[in-house]
């Protein structure tokens, strides 16, 4: 049974309270975007080869992620797709954190080349192109933008980085800048439907959340939630095996970015060190004009974004809520069980070097094979996937025709 | 002259001591902070203060949490923050808060910004403690005779 330090420890760790607003995205809470969102979401046709949606890599049956190592789009992605459960909690996005919100982070797979592979023209015309869409498009954001001048607005195009020949490019510079920023947009709302979506996939009543009510209200039914060997888990969690001060709070993530000293491939990964500086850049963080809140909140935020201590190879803390269904695990897909991370934690087999300049954080936690067996129970308990079916799948048409 | 109460923050906050440690340093006082007032401070005086004893003769430095009830784990927050020698407010060329966690050996993942407000008195935004554990707040003054740094510890 839990201490008294320990029940009181417990309670930081449940209820999760609703997702944090974004006042960057003006339709992030309404529902009509999110279920146009929902649509643009499982469909395949802004993908440059109309086989890859959001879905393709980020399956709701596997834990909205996708049950391989790497990522697959329509070419190999070097590292692991990310979980979406509770993705509206987060302070940064992708592993490396080299967005600023959800609806910024949704732009870039659509536009990267092992992806969807598309660009943002091909997006606005694929959209002008399907009336139903362009039908709910226009109650959430009025009216949508004739581009059906060719000449002003080419059939495909983006800003490609460092890259002037390239074809997009080129094709993207023959655009008058009020063209662009139509097009920009059109882009950053799809964006927007998508987060609305997103906003949705939340997960906050699994057997740990029930249990820790149950110490509120005395009730020994929600206290059965969690069993002996999962509370035991919990106990080594925010205790002997220190998992908490990563891992902590009601997401089970300090949302910021460390080395877990899990072994990579070949070729560095700079993790964080590189996706603060993309961030800085990038024409779609919150200091943008595309921020419905003129950009004021982020401001600060990026001014004061981390520096210099970043060591190569730091990457974001993920959530664990419904870790057990998420398999495989960490950036790179490197461990393939729950049981084998607890391992790894537990003896730091086969981990990388510590490096001189990083973080002290990370040491063996040398749990015994019962205690490991308790810590993996405790994960386990972290599983709630009672989402409406329906927020699980592409909407029916008939939601769409009603529109 | 408000009176701080130091105990009640000792148990509110969890201070574990006020370190000060002041040493000579000509560097750096160059980017002095201009001193337009960005922000008000909050009229209301209902928050009392905490205090942090200098190695300066006679220079007291006070602190305290303006937008939360109690210093917050993994939230960004903002401080106000009081420089007097004797009773009298005492101007210095620049603050800066640098965060360090000594057990963890990192500090900051973002660097609040320091705005002054009046003759040493000073507003610092955007400081976020993103982790559980002992903090140090490492507040740097700087004026004509150097460098005082006076830590805060913190055990969030
Ligand atoms: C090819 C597979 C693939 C496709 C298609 C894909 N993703 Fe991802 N997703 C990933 C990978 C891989 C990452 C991590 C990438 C990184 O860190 O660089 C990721 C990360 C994310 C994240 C960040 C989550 C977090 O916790 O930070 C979100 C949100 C997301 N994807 C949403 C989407 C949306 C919306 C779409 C459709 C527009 C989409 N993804 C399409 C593979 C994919
Ligand atoms: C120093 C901070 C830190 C500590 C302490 C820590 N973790 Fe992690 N954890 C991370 C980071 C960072 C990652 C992602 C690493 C990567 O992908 O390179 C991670 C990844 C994971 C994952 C994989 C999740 C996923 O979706 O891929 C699990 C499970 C996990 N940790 C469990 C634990 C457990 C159990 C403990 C305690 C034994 C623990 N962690 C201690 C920071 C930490």
């Amino acid at each position: 049974m839990l201490t008294p330090e320990q029940i009181e420890l417990a309670r930081e760790f449940s209820p999760l309270p609703e997702p944090p607003a974004d006042p960057t995205n003006a339709v992030y809470e309404d529902l009509d975007a999110a279920l146009l969102g929902q649509a643009l979401f499982f469909d395949t046709r802004f993908s440059s080869n109309g086989e890859v949606s959001c879905a393709t890599c980020h399956e709701p049956a596997l834990g909205f992620g996708d049950g391989r190592k790497l990522a697959k789009g329509v070419a190999h992605h070097p590292r692991h797709s990310m979980t979406l459960w509770n993705v509206a909690y987060n302070r940064w996005f992708f592993w490396d954190g080299r967005k600023d919100s959800l609806w910024s982070q949704a732009l870039g797979p659509l536009e990267d080349a092992r992806e969807h592979g598309s660009s943002r023209l091909e997006i606005v015309h694929a959209l002008a192109d399907a009336p139903e869409l362009v039908r709910a498009y226009t109650e959430v954001f009025g009216a949508f933008p004739n581009v059906s001048d060719s000449s002003r607005f080419p059939a495909a195009g983006r800003p490609v980085a460092e890259q002037p020949r390239h074809p997009h490019q080129v094709a993207w510079d023959t655009m008058s800048a009020d063209d662009q920023r139509t097009v920009n947009r059109v882009f950053t709302n799809f964006g927007k439907l998508l987060a609305a979506y997103q906003r949705q996939l939340v997960s906050r009543r699994a057997p740990f959340d029930v249990f820790v009510e149950g110490l509120a209200d005395n009730d020994p039914e929600k206290l059965a939630a969690l069993s002996p060997s999962a509370q035991r888990g919990f106990t080594l969690f925010a205790g002997k095996a220190a998992c908490h001060i990563c891992h902590d709070g009601p997401t089970f993530s300090d949302l910021e970015f460390h080395s877990n000293r899990v072994a990579t491939g070949e070729g560095v990964d700079p993790g964080r060190a590189l996706g603060v500086l993309q961030l800085k850049v990038d024409p779609f963080n919150g200091a943008s004009e595309f921020a419905d809140d003129g950009g004021a909140r982020a401001t600060r935020k990026l001014q004061i974004t981390p520096r210099g201590w970043h060591i190569p190879g730091e990457f974001k803390t993920p959530s664990l809520r419904n870790v057990a269904v998420t398999a495989p695990y960490m950036h790179e897909g490197q461990i393939a069980t729950l049981a084998e991370v607890v391992h790894f934690y537990s003896t730091l087999e086969g981990a990388a070097p510590p490096d001189p300049k990083g973080e002290k954080l990370i040491t063996a936690v040398q749990l015994t094979d019962a205690e490991q067996a308790d810590l993996i129970a405790f994960l386990e308990s972290l599983t709630d996937e009672s989402l409406p079916a329906e927020l699980r799948a592409a909407p029916a048409p008939a939601d769409n025709a009603t529109r | 002259m408000r009176h701080v109460s130091v105990s009640s923050f000792l148990v509110r906050f969890g201070v574990l001591l006020v370190l000060a440690a002041g040493f000579a340093c000509q560097s750096d006082v160059a980017k002095q902070v201009p001193p337009a007032p960005v922000e008000p401070a909050p009229a209301e005086e209902t928050v009392s203060w905490n205090e942090a004893t200098s190695d300066v003769p006679a220079r007291k430095v006070q602190w305290r949490v303006i937008d939360h009830d109690e210093v917050p784990r993994n939230e960004a927050f903002s401080m106000e923050v009081r420089v007097l020698s004797g009773e009298s407010p005492t101007s210095l060329q620049r603050l800066d808060l640098k965060g360090w966690m000594p057990d963890h050996g990192h500090g900051f993942v973002q660097d609040p910004s320091v705005s002054t407000l009046d003759i040493g008195h000073y507003r610092v935004d955007g400081v976020l403690l993103h982790m559980r554990g002992t903090w140090e707040l490492r507040l740097q003054l700087f004026d004509a005779n150097g460098l005082d740094v006076v830590v805060i510890e913190l055990e969030l």
